[in-house]
């Protein structure tokens, strides 16, 4: 029977369309855009014109209307400098986390039984939250006045310390000065980014924890008795097997969550506003603002939104080669 | 014939009962003719529904412009109008989005005065419509019809909901304390002094000074202005660093820095600020006026009962100036419906319409005290409905101005906000040198779009 070579098309082609549509259209229109000069405000002037009247040629190109301005301006703007410094640093401290976390958490839950398995089904929900709403949500909890997380903090750490100094403090010619019960945690530069961070890791190292449990569980038992038998302990197994055999999953999962934590922008918004000051001002939020709040500069929003795709790409790049590896 | 006594005192009570429900039936009847509100005759429009871009229906003053007598306008007219209920956080985006959208579905647009400089290029002027439809410019106040005109010639938009800066006080706590209501920013700090010397466990002032859409910026223009400084000179050079630019500034956070504004309201915006008024933890806020129904119907008792409102403080010595901070209304040059739109504004910024919504307190949720007009402000009944809020707002709209209203401010605004937000967050922040990094960046920004030239 012949085979109807426009079937696999008509399959795909939807897809294709909504792919082109959404993904490869607005790509290769902000990369064009980078090299324009482009102010939201005016009426554009773009250097590439379709023809307007038969006669003209198809496509005409004012050179002069295209440069590289918008590249070489991002590298002296202070502002871009920060974001891409604030950037840095809240993806080291969120990948960090939740990588950490979801390990830990997975070698909890790991084991078979009624509350683990309920405690893997619950895992999933603070992934689902939306990230705008985590956001607001982590804002509140961290309220002074009403926040849970200000209150937990106060009663599991600060008073415990406060406690302790107190007693210490009857020594005589002793005189610690108690801890502050009200840290007004984003008013601080390093508390806001860091907490924002913990809103990130909060989400993502439940997630992270469930692929764990994933990787874990295709380990071979057989392995571990090995290793008791040789007479390794838990923390032996778990530094000297465990984790050498969770390697590439870790790779790969660190991958993905830096890929994710340079993205970041919803929280910024609604949790700290890029403030105190430009503390939490990530590569993204700044976009946003030049783009389409303050500036209103869309050729210059889209050429360091490249420069954010290079350097997305490289991690894209590794974890796809890792994943196809792997696979 | 014989009358009872009994039937004349019932018929009597049936005439007087009929007199009121005549003068109901006459009002209805009145802003049921398209006349009154220069309406064209015979539903030209008939058929034609008009898109409304605006934020937040969910606030009374603009929920109750949606709902109340919208149908009589339908009915009129025969032009429907959807209004949008765009989050503020995101109005902004979308305003310039959609107004620089050629093929955009909204004919109408609502926006914030500084926003309003970005999408001059995009709206309709309305000279002529002012002039054809017999609009009463002088029924605006001075920094309403600047904000409508970018202190232009041309009308890029109408007052549709504007907001002067009040002071929201507990009066139980001013009295205890006995002190007067303050009306300069050195008296608040000195009634704040008196707040914490009687031992009330009561925040003296709950300040904002949080980055959250330049909010900290609002009470900040007032201490500058009415020091006798601006954000600009003459020559667009930037001022608000200079000597009197930083003795305003470190008054504004002094608040913070002295204690009489809680520690966390650096990170504050104006509605967790508001928040603390609300739930009875602060005696006094600064903010604009929509705000004081919320004051009014707190669920706290004490802070019900004892809501009161004063104009936002001057300075010592100075002109008490504030921002005067409106939404004007405009129409979108591609609209397709210019004409309906145009009959759409003259219904809803009609002094009748806006009177009606002012009166209107049957729901909570649509009870707004937002008025724009120089007359509705006046108006004895609405003050009366309203415990003289609007007398009060005329007061502080009489030397209310405006912000710059220029394309480039929205550039310069973040390096302010950050600048203040820096100098709160910081209790060692040195005022000039931070105020003089934000004059760079500001100087840098009006260089480059050739204001120096």
């Amino acid at each position: 029977m012949r085979k109807k070579r426009w079937v696999p098309w008509v399959l795909v082609g939807p897809a294709l369309i909504v792919v082109f549509a959404t993904t490869i259209y607005p790509l290769l229109a902000a990369f064009y855009y980078s090299f324009q000069k482009y102010d939201l405000r005016k009426p554009p002037q773009f250097a590439v014109q379709l023809a307007s009247e038969a006669g003209d040629p198809l496509i005409s190109v004012d050179w002069s209307l295209l440069s590289l301005n918008n590249y070489a301006r991002a590298f002296s703007d202070a502002r871009f400098i920060n974001s891409l410094n604030v950037t840095f640093w809240f993806t080291v401290i969120s990948v960090v986390l939740s990588v950490v976390i979801g390990l830990l958490i997975a070698v909890v839950v790991q084991k078979s039984g009624l509350l683990q398995t309920l405690t893997k089904i619950l895992l999933i929900f603070p992934f689902a939250v939306s990230p705008a709403l985590k956001g607001y949500s982590w804002r509140y909890m961290l309220h002074e006045e009403y926040g849970i997380y200000d209150l937990l903090i106060d009663v599991l750490i600060v008073k415990p310390i406060n406690l302790v100094i107190e007693l210490i403090n009857i020594l005589p010619f002793v005189d610690i000065t108690p801890v502050s019960e009200s840290i007004v945690w984003l008013a601080d530069k390093f508390w806001a980014l860091f907490m924002l961070a913990m809103s990130e890791t909060w989400g993502w190292a439940p997630l992270i924890a469930l692929m764990f449990v994933g990787a874990l569980g295709s380990i071979d038992t057989q392995i571990f008795e090995a290793a008791r038998i040789d007479g390794a302990n838990n923390w032996q197994i778990f530094w000297r097997v465990t984790l050498p055999l969770l390697r590439p999953v870790i790779l790969i999962v660190t991958m993905l969550k830096t890929i994710f934590s340079l993205k970041m922008f919803d929280q910024v918004v609604t949790m700290t506003g890029g403030g105190p000051v430009r503390a939490t001002q990530t590569i993204n939020y700044y976009i946003h603002q030049v783009g389409f709040v303050r500036n209103l500069d869309i050729g210059y929003a889209s050429a360091l939104s490249y420069i954010l795709v290079v350097i997305l790409s490289v991690f894209a790049v590794l974890y796809v080669s890792k994943v196809l590896n792997r696979n | 014939m014989r009358v009872s006594y009994r039937s004349a005192v019932l018929l009597l009570a049936v005439v007087l009962m009929a007199i009121p429900m005549g003068a109901v039936f006459a009002q209805d009847a009145d802003i049921m003719d398209p006349a009154t509100f220069g309406l064209q005759e015979g539903k030209p429009y008939d058929g034609t529904h008009l898109d409304f871009l605006i934020c937040c229906n969910t606030a009374p003053q603009f929920a109750s412009g949606a709902v109340k007598g919208a149908e009589e306008f339908t009915a009129m007219t025969g032009i429907t109008v959807s209004w949008g209920n765009i989050p503020f956080g995101a109005y902004q985006e979308a305003l310039y989005l959609e107004a620089s959208n050629p093929n955009t579905e909204y004919d109408i647009v609502a926006y914030v005065d500084a926003w309003g400089t970005n999408i001059y290029d995009y709206l309709h002027p309305l000279n002529d419509f002012v002039d054809d439809a017999g609009f009463d410019w002088d029924d605006y106040g001075p920094a309403y019809q600047s904000a409508s005109t970018g202190n232009s010639d041309t009308i890029y938009g109408l007052p549709f909901r504007g907001h002067p800066l009040l002071l929201h006080y507990r009066a139980d706590v001013l009295e205890a304390v006995g002190v007067d209501v303050p009306t300069t920013w050195q008296e608040v700090s000195e009634v704040a002094q008196a707040i914490v010397d009687s031992g009330m466990d009561i925040t003296p002032i709950a300040m904002y000074y949080g980055l959250n859409v330049d909010q900290n910026l609002f009470n900040w223009y007032s201490h500058l202005w009415g020091a006798g400084t601006d954000i600009f000179d003459e020559n667009w050079e930037p001022a608000f660093n200079n000597e009197t630019g930083v003795a305003a500034t470190e008054q504004y956070v002094s608040y913070v820095r002295d204690g009489y504004s809680a520690e966390a309201s650096v990170a504050w915006n104006e509605q967790e600020a508001n928040e603390e008024l609300i739930q009875g933890r602060a005696a006094m806020f600064v903010g604009w006026w929509w705000m004081a129904t919320r004051m009014v119907y707190s669920d706290v008792p004490e802070v019900a009962d004892n809501a009161a409102f004063a104009p936002a403080p001057g300075w010592e010595g100075g002109v008490t100036t504030s921002y005067g901070y409106l939404w004007p209304v405009g129409i979108l040059a591609q609209s397709d419906d210019l004409e309906a739109s145009l009959e759409y504004l003259k219904w809803l910024l009609h002094p009748i319409t806006e009177r009606r919504i002012v009166l209107d307190a049957e729901d909570p949720a649509l009870d707004t005290n937002v008025a724009v007009r120089l007359s509705i402000l006046a108006d004895e009944e609405v003050n009366a409905a309203h415990n003289g809020l609007q007398g009060v707002a005329s007061e502080v709209l009489a030397t209310a101005r405006t912000i710059p209203l220029i394309p480039q401010y929205t550039e310069v605004i973040p390096f302010l906000a950050e600048a203040i937000n820096e100098i709160a967050v910081d209790p060692n922040a040195d005022i000039q040198s931070v105020l003089d990094l934000a004059a760079e960046d500001t100087r840098y920004t009006m260089d480059s779009a050739g204001y120096y030239e």
